[in-house]
């Protein structure tokens, strides 16, 4: 070795033939954001909704093309991808909505609890208690704040007395974080309270009947960031007890509070992996350039 | 990933991970100028040059002190994902790696400084071949562990992991040709200590750049490779 160092070095070679080269392995610090913690309700068990080889078409138009996916219990699910991708149509066909429209066609198989939902002696009705929804706009009945809860269970027959009633509704709201806001004022009408609350009393509405799951479609982006808090500090305890498939065009929201998280390109899901893996080191290159805004 | 800063559909997202990336080749720049400055000082027992080394690690802190705020600003302005949030979590801690060796480049003046201000006896009658052996692989490493960030070159990078060992090895037969050149002479202790130690800082550089390298891996693959058990010099230096 020369001993002038005032040239930086580094145009020799290395002689590598001493040395051996390790196989590559998986190294014990890979980044994982995995908190112990979030095994506590991980995914694990069997899936309770299934999606087999699923397309959507409207009319000639395929919305959706031959998408699997699981939707395992106790999990957050995200679906992401850019507008029209087809994430609402899935999402609809996971409790039928898309039913109602005229010229839609799902293919392939569907099951809740192994059961398919597309068979013809399954009735909707029951389908939807399983299996609810949070829509974008927050919609509450035009009544007041108990009618609202009560409703559905009242329809369904799930209550037998005004005690077991007033124990329901309480508990929704309790469970949706409102119930300190509105205790007082429960005559008051749905449709007077602030976004944010109408959004947590949907919220209360659809767990008022015990579902499985719960389908929220984009359920925050009328809402400013607290109220946005708000829901998703509910969405990761609500998770405790149900499954939650969430569309929502916030990366940052699909990060913060899913456990996995499904990417869709026209139409197709591109990559399906634990949120982490997907945010820090997707396997796909066109999940890659979604996700750091490189985008064609 | 590519080192091509007009992928983003906001443009100055790409401005900003590009003036992070030009920050850390000129700090690299910087810090091993100061490990060849420092070299040159030990090599020829020159005062001034190694005073105005330990003047200039100010500059290589400031330069930390801006990556890092740059960093804090990407990550608050942009939250980074895939391939954006590793570049921007290796490049902070390279960033870091760089400062420690500009820290051992001014410990080697320092030491400089102390043996040959001191003029107690025998500063000048010991051997320097074994740290100037030692100065040349270690700035050698670094600088190849620079090249393999500037070209996010993974098999550079992996090379230089390997290469890391043979910088210890390095290490170990300095001490052992001290250790014996201590017995025969009679050395004055506090000297002897501090070749120990210039020995001991040149060791670190090379880890400093094994790190970079590793984290450049990460960078391109989102996985570093794997950790090496502690090299046993770490643990017993004086054991063969
Ligand atoms: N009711 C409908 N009738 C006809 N086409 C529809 C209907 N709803 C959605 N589409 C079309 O299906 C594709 C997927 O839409 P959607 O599922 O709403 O996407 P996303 O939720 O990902 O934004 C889009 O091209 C959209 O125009
Ligand atoms: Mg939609």
């Amino acid at each position: 070795m020369s001993a002038d160092f005032t040239k930086t070095p580094g145009s020799e070679q290395i002689n590598m033939s001493a040395i051996d080269l390790n196989p590559p392995q998986k190294s014990l610090f890979n980044f994982g954001f995995a908190h112990p913690q979030a095994t506590d309700y991980a995914a694990i068990g069997l899936p309770r909704m299934k999606c087999s080889k699923v397309s959507v078409h409207y009319g000639e138009k395929l919305a959706v093309s031959d998408a699997s996916l699981n939707i395992m219990p106790n999990e957050v699910l995200a679906l992401i991808g850019p507008s029209g991708c087809g994430k609402s149509t899935l999402l609809r066909c996971l409790n039928r909505m898309n039913d109602t429209i005229p010229g839609c066609r799902v293919s392939g198989k569907i099951t809740l609890d192994d059961e398919d939902i597309y068979a013809s002696d399954t009735e909707v009705v029951p389908l939807r208690v399983r299996v609810g929804m949070v829509f974008q706009k927050p919609n509450p009945f035009p009544k007041n704040i108990y009618d609202n809860i009560a409703m559905a269970p009242r329809l369904h027959g799930l209550v037998s007395s005004k005690a077991e009633m007033d124990a329901i509704v309480e508990n929704s709201l309790r469970r949706a974080g409102l119930w300190h806001e509105v205790k007082d004022n429960l005559k008051q009408s749905g449709t007077s309270l602030s976004g944010g609350q109408q959004q947590r009393l949907c919220i209360a509405r659809t767990i008022a009947v015990n579902p499985e799951v719960i389908l929220m479609d984009e359920p925050c982006s009328a809402l400013d960031p607290i109220a946005t808090a708000k829901i998703e500090q509910l969405i990761d305890e609500l998770r405790r007890q149900y499954s939650i498939v969430i569309v929502t065009h916030s990366m940052q929201q699909a990060a913060r509070v899913s456990q996995r998280t499904a990417f869709f390109h026209l139409g197709k899901i591109i990559e399906v992996g634990e949120t982490e893996q997907i945010f820090v080191r997707p396997r796909e290159e066109l999940t890659e350039r979604y996700i750091t805004g490189t985008f064609g | 990933m590519t080192n091509s800063f007009d992928r983003h559909t906001i443009h100055r997202f790409d401005e900003e991970l590009q003036a992070l990336y030009f920050q850390v080749l000129e700090m690299g720049e910087l810090v091993l100028n100061q490990l060849c400055l420092a070299l040159e000082s030990v090599k020829n027992k020159d005062l001034t040059l190694a005073r105005r080394i330990i003047d200039r690690e100010r500059v290589v802190n400031e330069m930390e002190v801006s990556a890092d705020t740059a960093v804090c600003a990407i990550l608050a302005k942009r939250s980074p994902k895939g391939s954006d949030l590793r570049t921007v979590l290796s490049t902070s801690k390279i960033v870091n790696n760089l400062e420690r060796i500009g820290d051992e480049a001014a410990k080697l003046a320092n030491f400089v400084n102390y043996m040959h201000s001191h003029e107690d006896g025998d500063a000048s009658n010991f051997p320097l071949d074994d740290i100037l052996r030692l100065g040349g692989a270690s700035s050698e490493i670094a600088q190849l562990s620079l090249d393999a960030f500037e070209r996010l070159d993974g098999e550079q990078a992996r090379r230089v992991i390997e290469f890391h060992r043979t910088l210890d090895q390095q290490f170990q037969h300095g001490l052992h040709h001290l250790m014996g050149f201590l017995q025969a002479e009679k050395a004055n202790v506090s000297n002897a200590v501090s070749q120990v130690m210039m020995m001991k800082a040149l060791e670190r550089i090379g880890g400093h750049a094994q790190r970079i390298a590793e984290l450049v891996v990460f960078q391109l693959e989102g996985e570093e490779p794997r950790h090496h058990t502690q090299d046993m010099a770490q643990d017993f230096p004086l054991e063969e």
